[in-house]
């Protein structure tokens, strides 16, 4: 069936409540993306979510939506604290599935000769790929346990990372309320072995060059500069999360039912914010969430400690802070301002990014001025870009915006693509150096996979929830 | 006539599994998730794995199989040469999975699966036909 939708203007679209929904759509796309979209799934999603009990505003998409499993990816929703409800199909399986961004002292020329270098010692000290792990972190059930209710902390007292790290993580690296009490055996146990690794799939970890700067004010604050060598880490709460997701799924479904909750889609069962299934959930995604801000505080130590073998310089002279980092599926309370009025919200945001602006209390002091930087991973082979929130975000998505470029080809269709084509050496002849512990990644990721990320974020630009600051081009891409 | 294929998804990956019966069902759907995880096959038998699994309806009780086989995967390295499904109902099975271990450190899984979905999950009997069909969505 398609969807009815009426032009906002270049860059919003309404789709009027129909059916059982009880509030609007209202996607943010340019017109070719939404003919684009027109012809998927995704908008029969976006109409789902506003079905769910107790939503406030409308059911948010980004320019990045796609199909995705009960709530679109890139979808964005706030619930009443009274009236609403909290899903796992709003958050996803990879619980706080995240980007942190590291910048360095180093400019591009000093690090060319030893990019190849620095590429292994990556591939070699972060553990990537299906199974791999570090040997020498061998975490027991308690450590586990502070994992879940610490966070990043935990990784800093244990020495992986500095404390100044923390006031640069959204939530200080740690959301409040986890119960790990209320995580299964089978979850703790897939997460044992896997903290500390990056994971298959998108999942990635960069060394980029700054290459473009758009805003020079913004740019000065955060600390970048043309030439410069950033890293990004792109990764989640690994099969912790994902069993944390499974587990509360099973249970929601019934609470869907013992509460008369009309599911069109299984995927998107979901219980009140008020009842103790509603908020077991929320103390049990904490928990993987807080995993999740662990296993990337881990992965930046490991990066840290591969500069410093591969360039032989200390951590002073190599910078490496942590700019920022920020979850991309997650569940949160928010005070948003409704209706003239200060309210209470659970925020879903599954493949979003919270974009808080300028002056917002929940921002570190550095950045209080500035706004919350935003940070968009691309795909491999193109580039990822850091924005600031504002606003009109704040205004109009519960001060969320978009999270990447947004998937355009299935695996098959995209290794179908890449037959024929030797990925690595194409890389290669545009200065990108890949280490992947599989080929066939490579296939199933390359760009044309992916929407082009400068399309997404000039949208939430030119829409005002976003304002790009800086364009950041692969050098060293590793991959699980 | 048992048989599965798999089915594209923007993001992910699906599958599609026909049978004769509901019993012979699960095991296509479980042939269909290895495809997916592993990049090779395996021929040797040196363990057995007896594995309980339950459900609140058919469908979850799918969901729940292929996920305690993907548990077997991730947490035991187990590879999975065969699924013998030796009691069904509609809310419950006991299985015996034989098959052997492997080394995380080759060549032999594909896809890291996070997890089975729910998402426009179907598991009906096709009477015009007389089989068993499902669809199902997994998380990569």
């Amino acid at each position: 069936m398609s969807i009815h939708v009426e032009k906002i203007d270049d860059y919003r679209w309404r789709i009027p409540r129909f059916g059982s929904m009880r509030t609007d759509g209202l996607v943010f796309a340019s017109a070719a993306m939404m003919k684009v979209l027109q012809q998927g799934k995704a908008l029969q999603q976006v109409c789902n979510v506003a079905t769910l009990p107790g939503i406030v505003g409308p059911s948010i998409a980004m320019p990045d939506i796609h199909w995705g499993y009960g709530f679109p990816i890139g979808g964005v929703a706030a619930f009443d604290a009274e009236q609403g409800v909290v899903s796992p199909g709003g958050v996803g399986y990879d619980i706080n599935c995240g980007v942190r961004l590291l910048r360095s002292r180093l400019q591009f020329v000093d690090i060319q000769p030893y990019l190849p270098q620095l590429a292994d010692r990556l591939f070699h000290n972060v553990p990537s790929g299906v199974g791999s792990q570090r040997s020498d972190l061998k975490l027991s059930s308690a450590q586990e346990h502070k994992v879940l209710s610490q966070g990043a902390r935990w990784a800093v007292e244990h020495g992986f990372g500095r404390d100044e790290d923390l006031k640069h993580v959204e939530e200080g690296g740690c959301i409040d309320g986890a119960e790990p009490d209320l995580i299964s055996d089978r979850a703790l146990e897939r997460g044992r072995a896997q903290l500390g690794t990056l994971g298959s799939g998108n999942h990635f970890l960069e060394v980029q060059r700054v290459d473009e700067i758009h805003d020079r004010q913004a740019a000065e604050v955060l600390g970048l500069h043309e030439g410069q060598i950033t890293v990004t880490i792109h990764t989640g709460s690994r099969g912790l999360g994902h069993q944390v997701c499974d587990d509360w799924l099973r249970t929601m479904y019934q609470a869907s039912r013992k509460y008369a909750i009309d599911l069109p889609d299984r995927q998107l069962c979901c219980a009140p914010l008020t009842s103790p299934e509603g908020r077991n959930y929320l103390a049990a995604m904490a928990c993987a969430a807080n995993f999740a801000f662990a296993n990337r505080q881990l992965i930046a130590a490991w990066v840290r400690e591969s500069f410093e073998q591969v360039l032989q310089q200390g951590p002073e002279a190599l910078g490496l802070s942590l700019i920022y980092d920020v979850c991309h599926n997650i569940a949160k309370w928010e005070q948003h301002r409704v209706d003239g009025h200060q309210q209470r919200l659970c925020v879903h945001r599954k493949g979003a990014t919270r974009a808080f602006p300028a002056g917002h209390a929940d921002l570190p002091a550095d950045y209080r001025q500035l706004g919350q930087p935003v940070l968009i991973p691309g795909d491999m082979g193109r580039y990822s870009y850091v924005l600031i929130g504002t606003a009109q975000a704040y205004d109009e998505t519960f001060g969320s915006t978009c999270h990447g470029a947004g998937r355009l080809l299935s695996r098959h269709a995209a290794k179908r693509m890449a037959r024929g084509h030797d990925i690595v050496a194409e890389l290669a002849s545009r200065g990108i150096i890949i280490r992947a512990a599989r080929r066939g990644t490579l296939g199933e990721e390359i760009s044309a996979a992916y929407k082009d990320v400068r399309d997404v974020v000039n949208v939430v630009q030119q829409a005002g929830i976003g304002k790009i600051v800086a364009r950041l081009r692969p050098l060293v891409v590793v991959k699980g | 006539m048992d048989r599965y294929q798999l089915i594209e998804h923007t993001a992910d990956m699906g599958i599609e599994a026909e049978a004769s019966t509901l019993t012979a069902l699960f095991v296509q759907a479980a042939l269909a998730l290895r495809q997916i995880v592993f990049a090779q096959t395996r021929s040797a038998v040196l363990q057995y794995k007896s594995i309980s699994v339950s459900g609140e309806d058919r469908e979850e009780l799918l969901v729940n199989w292929l996920n305690e086989i993907l548990y077997q995967v991730e947490v035991h390295h187990f590879y999975p040469e065969s699924f013998r499904i030796d009691q069904q109902t509609d809310r419950q099975l006991q299985a015996t999975l034989s098959g052997s271990g492997f080394l995380l450190n080759g060549n032999m899984l594909q896809h890291e699966v996070k997890s089975v979905t729910y998402h426009q999950l179907e598991l009906k009997h096709d009477r015009a036909r007389n089989c068993w069909f499902a669809r199902i969505y997994v998380d990569l």
